[in-house]
């Protein structure tokens, strides 16, 4: 399911008296609830982070009625990769404070090549991308403490 | 080798010469061979006395790393088996990272005697002066990621055990492996880690030693902070075998690491100066005061708060509160 097809359908249900519809297709369950949540649940197994770290968007009253909202709060659609920390620590976009970051929302990125530092007690771990793609979204501010398993960016495979 | 047995030959006897003759005898080759042995390790910079009808003797050893007599020292190591030694490296971690992500077997080491753009954490730089040790050893640990940073605490640990070892140096640990002697940094170690979301596929234990440099050589600010052995014990230290000294240590617990990690927080306990000490904790994009109650199953440190609550830190710099 890509992202216009997710508009399509949230301006579907605004025109409808449907209030909740769940839709599964090709390992992406999404379900949309008038007036409630938008929730995205990967049917591949979950790896545990904080609930804070979960990107959980929630669509409100005003949003609704502008669908253009929705797209930047949905993600991983199903043919987007999620980049996820395997240890936790603290992440850097660079490798050092005066360094520009190793990538930016927008770029395209080859397989292999560095994303981002997760230290923990002076173990640095560059973070490469396992598909080439491009960054869809970056998921993470400089500097932030990250949790085991919890998504760094996201790729779309190109 | 015959001039490794030379050469350990002589070391046996610096009060007395030993002869030519005897020498030859005793390795079961001819005197042409010794004199060319002995050549080679005045070429090595060994000086050695030649009297006439005495022999030979030692009067100094020469201060660079010794890799074959390293090989010898560290017997049926992992770490004895491939050794890059070089008198010059940019960097002994970034090489041993290329190395590893070509395939270099568990164990393999590189040596430098110089660095000539040492890396510290966060883009910062570790000067690298001749006279000290840089070397950095390539692991593959068959453990998930995030069980990994415990290994930054194996380091501090061998390299705390291995210096206690020289007469006269009390090192001790700073979270997380900041190695101090007297609150002034003897060693510091950097990790480096390339990993998949469940498995490591290779991590480099980068480790510097102050050991014989001119501390004159050190920048400024480094200065105040920095010491070495030779400055501690007022004496050359024998590099080759402080590295052999650390390699068997780290040998060690790196075993441990993999069969009983609790076993590594109980040795890094005991010889670390963090805990139970007044701290604050710069990084992760906040300043946190308190004080260094524990470390926990990770390694990581627990900072309690003067209101009793506590914050688990992975990452940042520690400064440890002078008491008053």
């Amino acid at each position: 399911m890509n992202l216009k097809e997710l508009k399509e359908l949230i301006e579907m249900l605004k025109n409808t008296d449907i209030s909740e519809i769940e839709i599964e297709r090709s390992g992406v369950k999404v379900r949309l609830r008038k007036g409630g949540d938008v929730t995205y649940h990967p049917v591949m197994p979950r790896m545990e982070y904080p609930p804070s770290a979960i990107v959980a968007p929630a669509v409100s009253e005003s949003e609704k009625a502008a669908p253009s909202a929705a797209p930047a709060a949905v993600p991983a659609a199903s043919n987007q990769t999620k980049v996820t920390s395997p240890i936790v620590g603290t992440f850097y976009r660079s490798s050092s404070p005066d360094k520009p970051p190793y990538v930016e929302v927008g770029d395209v990125v080859k397989k292999g090549q560095v994303l981002c530092i997760i230290e923990a007690m002076k173990l640095m771990n560059e973070i490469e991308s396992e598909t080439a793609g491009k960054i869809v979204q970056a998921l993470v501010d400089n500097g932030q403490s990250v949790e085991y398993g919890q998504p760094l960016f996201i790729i779309e495979p190109m | 080798m015959n001039k490794d047995a030379i050469l350990d030959l002589l070391r046996s006897s610096t009060a007395n010469h030993l002869s030519g003759a005897e020498l030859a005898r005793r390795l079961g080759v001819s005197r042409t061979a010794v004199w060319k042995h002995i050549k080679t390790l005045e070429d090595e910079g060994y000086r050695i006395e030649a009297v006439p009808s005495k022999g030979y003797r030692i009067t100094a050893e020469p201060d660079c790393i010794r890799p074959g007599e390293l090989k010898r020292l560290l017997g049926s190591s992992i770490f004895g088996r491939n050794i890059q030694y070089l008198t010059e490296s940019a960097s002994t971690n970034t090489l041993a990272m290329e190395l590893a992500s070509r395939g270099a077997e568990e164990g393999s080491l590189v040596i430098a005697e110089v660095q000539t753009g040492g890396k510290g954490r966060m883009g910062r730089s570790w000067v690298s002066p001749k006279g000290n040790l840089y070397f950095s050893a390539i692991l593959r640990p068959a453990v998930s990621p995030h069980q990994a940073p415990l290994m930054t605490l194996v380091g501090a640990v061998a390299v705390a055990r291995a210096l206690r070892k020289v007469p006269g140096i009390a090192a001790a640990i700073k979270w997380p492996n900041d190695i101090l002697i007297e609150g002034r940094k003897v060693s510091g170690l950097l990790t480096e880690m390339s990993a998949e979301a469940d498995r490591i596929r290779h991590l480099v234990l980068g480790i510097g030693i102050n050991c014989n440099m001119d501390p004159g050589t050190l920048p400024g600010e480094v200065r105040a902070q920095a010491t070495s052995l030779a400055t501690e014990t007022g004496k050359n230290a024998d590099r080759t075998a402080v590295l052999a000294e650390v390699l068997r240590e780290l040998d060690r617990w790196y075993g441990v690491f993999l069969s009983d990690r609790q076993g590594v927080l109980d040795a890094w306990r005991d010889l670390n100066v963090t805990l139970d000490r007044a701290v604050t904790v710069s990084g992760a994009g906040e300043l946190l005061q308190g004080t260094a109650s524990d470390i926990d199953s990770e390694g990581r440190l627990v900072i309690t708060a003067a209101d009793g609550s506590t914050r688990t830190v992975a990452a940042g710099d520690v400064t440890i509160v002078k008491r008053p």
